[in-house]
């Protein structure tokens, strides 16, 4: 049952964007108006929707093995730094980023020790700063502490 | 690799520690007197190719020999252009973060209604150039000359092509429409290419352009320029009235480039880009580019271009309400 | 004739041969590096060129982007990180051949491909440029919308699977494609007052992020699954004789294939490998290795990619209109040297039109003299040891994720589609109607618009040219052939990897 419910999610998600894009106005047909377009891609979208999911044409998704929430795995971490690289980038710069997040993600993915992983984090940084920076001229953001 | 808690403590912290020396490692310099002692960034809030674009990076070619520093032009065009207004907006007040922007990023909240800056935030230093609209139609086409235009526009529902809602030529049709009392239907394009292209394939029998981008086709023949809305006559193009030529003294702002600064520049930052933008604009090389994009040089100084924003502000913000672009 | 001879004679001076060189050096390192693409980099060359003589300054900036176009298969093959939409499908056959030891094949035939595909484009461009410009404005709004919902269509049915379902997908895409500011109303959709999101989600970020950055996490989860044989020998860096066979038909098709679809404004890029690959998947007699490590899919996307590149220069150079934005920046080089590309280039100009032509010939031999000793270098940088692989990779794509638009917005957006890029892929969900929806969404929406004011709102307008009406039967029947075809055919509930989806030929 609950699967049921669940499966109808994309038709509720269709039927959101539709009914929002109503807010932008509709306009008439010589003069479509910004929200015409998503509003009837809304209503495709929901009809189709139901014949994909509704029909027992869904994804296998549904039948795929649930899989354990909470538990702090390789792929979680790498992208838990992945994320974490943003905000960083903004507040540090793009250089010490990509030190620290080689360094972690280098160590992450089984190299042997922390010295090896700062050499492997050293040459890459200086590699992007070289090739980006100074070849090409790229400029790289700064971050605001530094500005 | 095993992971367990304790291994994912330390990755942390080592991520911390390495962030806290970087930040204490590197101190921001005082730039007080002897401005400019680095290389300066000029933000272009577009994508590299446009005329904006253009005319940056020929500033930027002759502007180190009046600044004494190098000037790299960086293009932020991300957030339909507001993405480059705003990070002028958020730079330290030094003078070594302008932009070169059109008016809808110098003065966003005339043509925007969210906007994550205003024209507070920014000082406007001085324009740069003019970029003329021209009003351009298929070379076939039975209109002649700009009277013509006014006698075809007496019907109803005459179809043109523009560049892109609230851009400066959609903007400047409709100020000359209602100067006419006439009622025109705009089909928008994307950017003068897209007029370009539509002029060509006789999608549409007028366009309203920029100047530079519909240049390749008047140069071919293939259009004909009716008139042009810029402060000066174009040299290269003979015979081509302005619209202040032809009597109709829009109140709409022209498509200016103008150079900004983060709010609070030090009275000193703006004399001396000021007098470097000046020096530079006369420089021939500089000025032979422009003549090359048909684009006249227009400077206007701070205190100048400061007394005639404040009309052709308020005239923009009107129009825009009455095209219902901004509440 | 006598023009190519005089031409050529221009191209070999010294300082133009020098310039060739040097862009296409560039063009290839930067076409190696994701996300950093032709358009900045001939920006950031521009103002060198000001004091060049016109015709080094423009063979240079044509070196940069048709050099790009042969560094673009690289990541894709090796990491299955395309650098931008083109590459996609490179990056599916490519990637599979890569991990099974061949990666030196698949980039020598990619090479080679471009080679041959970027002769046949020259060609293509020298002998029918100006009448060919004239079909590429002919395609106006009402055209356009016709040939995007088309291509919609078709694509949704002939990528394997459901086709309701990949076009569910497909809508997806278009969805997130009317997110930023409406260029038509100034309207700002579903950004909900956050502004970085006036500007949409941009295209390669996305597209790096659902392939790229997806797979990166694919390793993270299960290191043993992406394993690559190991293999350096000499001789396996080059293609077998077999391989070199089949691979002759795909590259000489896909390079016509490319170059006329390269033409149509707008979603070209895209368009031409994809077609260029369904043709020979179609014309293969072993369909079902397509997706698995074809070559014949490396030969036929790669060539087809490169000829459109020259097939998007024609209505730059016959009419002086850039269709995208390398052409934009293109055109800039040209305006500020005073030459006005167009009608007139060839009779004004005509030593300098001629003179890039020829240095188009040389670059591309250039191009190929200077990638295949290439080829043994990268295919060494496969076997690199996952530590340092994975950040490498992120790294490389953080830089050019932000150097698209300077903004790190862009790289936000492109780790947010890599972890929508790996739950599709854990539910054997395909993402390419996901991209195709984002990049034909925008040109359907646009057109549709336009043609409804242009029409006045009615459909009468649709045949009021022999092209439109054509089109417009056309799309017509594939709507009821792609709905007839799914109601015939028995609901199978899909399982299994999304590589072996792709396979499957329902057409």
């Amino acid at each position: 049952m609950f699967r049921r419910i669940l499966a109808l999610t994309p038709v509720l998600l269709w039927a959101a964007y539709g009914f929002q894009a109503r807010t932008y106005g509709i306009g008439s047909v010589n003069m479509p108006g910004p929200g015409a377009f998503p509003f009837g891609l809304a209503l495709v979208g929901m009809a189709l929707s139901l014949v994909v999911v509704v029909a027992g044409r869904g994804p296998a998704a549904t039948t795929s093995p649930a899989r354990q929430p909470l538990k702090i795995d390789r792929e979680t971490i790498l992208v838990a730094l992945m994320l974490g690289c943003l905000p960083a980038t903004s507040l540090f710069g793009v250089l010490p980023v990509i030190f620290v997040f080689t360094a972690a993600a280098a160590r992450l993915m089984g190299i042997r020790t922390w010295w090896a992983a700062l050499v492997v984090a050293a040459g890459l940084t200086l590699v992007v700063h070289l090739l980006f920076a100074v070849w090409l001229g790229v400029p790289l953001p700064k971050g605001s502490l530094f500005r | 690799m095993a992971l367990n808690a304790r291994k994912v403590v330390v990755l942390v912290l080592a991520l911390g520690l390495v962030m806290a020396l970087s930040v204490t490692g590197c101190k921001r310099e005082a730039a007080v007197g002897d401005y400019p002692a680095r290389a300066l960034e000029l933000v272009v809030p577009y994508p590299p190719g446009g005329a904006t674009d253009l005319t940056a990076r020929a500033l930027v070619s002759v502007l180190p020999e009046f600044l004494g520093q190098p000037v790299v032009v960086v293009n932020k065009a991300g957030a339909a252009r507001l993405e480059g207004g705003e990070y002028v907006s958020s730079a330290a007040a030094d003078g070594y973060t302008l932009g070169l922007f059109p008016p809808s990023v110098g003065w966003p909240e005339v043509h925007f209604n969210e906007t994550p800056y205003t024209s507070e935030d920014l000082t406007i230093i001085c324009r740069v150039v003019v970029h003329p609209t021209a009003i351009v139609v298929r070379s076939n086409s039975s209109i002649q000359t700009f009277d013509d235009l006014v006698a075809r526009l007496a019907t109803p529902g005459f179809q043109y092509g523009h560049t892109g809602v609230g851009a400066n030529p959609h903007v400047t049709m409709t100020a000359l429409a209602k100067a006419l009392n006439a009622e025109v239907v705009p089909v928008p394009f994307k950017g003068d290419a897209g007029v370009a292209a539509a002029l060509a394939g006789g999608h549409v029998e007028l366009g309203v352009t920029t100047l530079p981008g519909i240049l390749p086709q008047i140069q071919a023949g293939n259009v004909r320029v009716l008139a042009i809305y810029s402060p000066t006559a174009v040299t290269e193009l003979e015979g081509v009235p302005t619209l202040g030529e032809l009597g109709y003294d829009l109140e709409v702002p022209y498509a200016d480039s103008m150079i900004c600064g983060p709010k609070d520049l030090p009275a000193e930052v703006i004399a001396k880009v000021e007098e470097a933008v000046r020096q530079a604009v006369e420089h021939p090389s500089f000025k032979k580019i422009m003549g090359q994009m048909y684009t006249p040089v227009a400077y206007l100084n701070y205190a100048d271009y400061a007394a005639e924003m404040v009309t052709t502000k308020e005239a923009m913000k009107q129009l825009m309400q009455e095209l219902g672009l901004i509440n | 004739m006598e023009n190519l001879v005089a031409g050529f004679a221009e191209a070999l001076q010294w300082t133009n041969l020098i310039a060739c060189a040097i862009g296409v050096l560039v063009g290839t390192l930067v076409g190696v590096l994701p996300g950093l693409g032709p358009v900045a980099t001939m920006a950031i060359l521009l103002p060198f060129t000001f004091t060049m003589s016109p015709t080094a300054g423009i063979i240079m900036m044509a070196g940069v982007y048709y050099g790009a176009m042969y560094g673009g298969s690289t990541t894709s093959i090796l990491f299955r990180t395309p650098g931008e939409a083109a590459s996609i499908l490179t990056s599916i056959d490519g990637y599979e051949l890569a991990k099974k030891g061949r990666a030196g094949a698949a980039l020598a035939i990619s090479t080679i491909g471009s080679f041959v595909a970027g002769t046949i484009g020259v060609v293509g461009l020298m002998l029918f440029a100006p009448a060919l410009a004239r079909v590429a404005v002919a395609f106006g709004p009402g055209e356009l919308l016709l040939v995007a919902f088309a291509a919609l269509l078709l694509l949704a049915n002939i990528l394997g699977g459901s086709a309701s379902r990949n076009l569910l997908i497909a809508l997806v895409g278009v969805a997130l494609g009317t997110v930023g500011l409406d260029s038509f109303s100034g309207a700002s959709r579903y950004t909900f007052g956050f502004s970085p999101l006036l500007g949409g989600f941009d295209l390669v970020a996305a597209i790096m992020g659902l392939y790229g950055i997806s797979e990166l996490i694919s390793i993270a989860r299960n290191p043993h699954g992406a394993k690559r044989v190991a293999s350096v020998r000499l001789r396996d860096l080059y293609p077998s004789k077999d391989e070199m066979k089949r691979s002759t038909g795909p590259i000489l098709r896909g390079g016509v294939i490319g170059f006329g679809v390269g033409l149509t404004p707008g979603p070209a890029a895209v368009l031409a490998p994809l077609v260029s690959y369904f043709v020979e998947r179609r014309l293969s007699k072993t369909p079902e290795r397509f997706g698995k490590g074809a070559i014949e899919g490396v030969a036929s996307a790669e060539s087809a990619n490169n000829s459109a590149c020259s097939g998007a220069l024609v209505p730059l150079l016959a009419l002086g209109i850039p269709m995208t934005p390398a052409a934009a920046v293109l055109m800039s080089g040209f305006m500020i040297h005073g030459v006005a590309p167009g009608p007139l280039l060839m009779e004004k100009h005509a030593l300098l039109f001629w003179g890039v032509v020829a240095s188009m010939y040389i670059g591309n031999a250039l191009l190929l003299v200077l990638n295949l000793p290439l080829v043994g270098v990268f295919a060494r940088a496969m076997m690199t040891p996952f530590p340092i692989l994975v950040p490498g990779i992120f790294v490389l794509c953080m830089v050019g994720a932000y150097s698209i638009n300077n903004s790190i917005f862009d790289v936000t957006v492109m780790v947010l589609f890599g972890l929508l890029g790996d739950w599709m892929r854990r539910r054997g969900l395909d993402p390419m109607p996901l991209v195709l929806g984002m990049v034909l969404g925008p040109i359907v929406e646009a057109s549709l618009r336009q043609s409804l004011i242009l029409g006045s709102g009615s459909i009468g307008w649709f045949f009021g040219s022999n092209l439109r009406a054509v089109l417009f039967v056309l799309s017509i029947f594939l709507v009821l052939y792609s709905v007839v075809k799914d109601i015939r055919k028995p609901a199978k509930p899909a399982a299994g990897p999304a590589a072996d989806e792709k396979t499957g030929l329902h057409a």
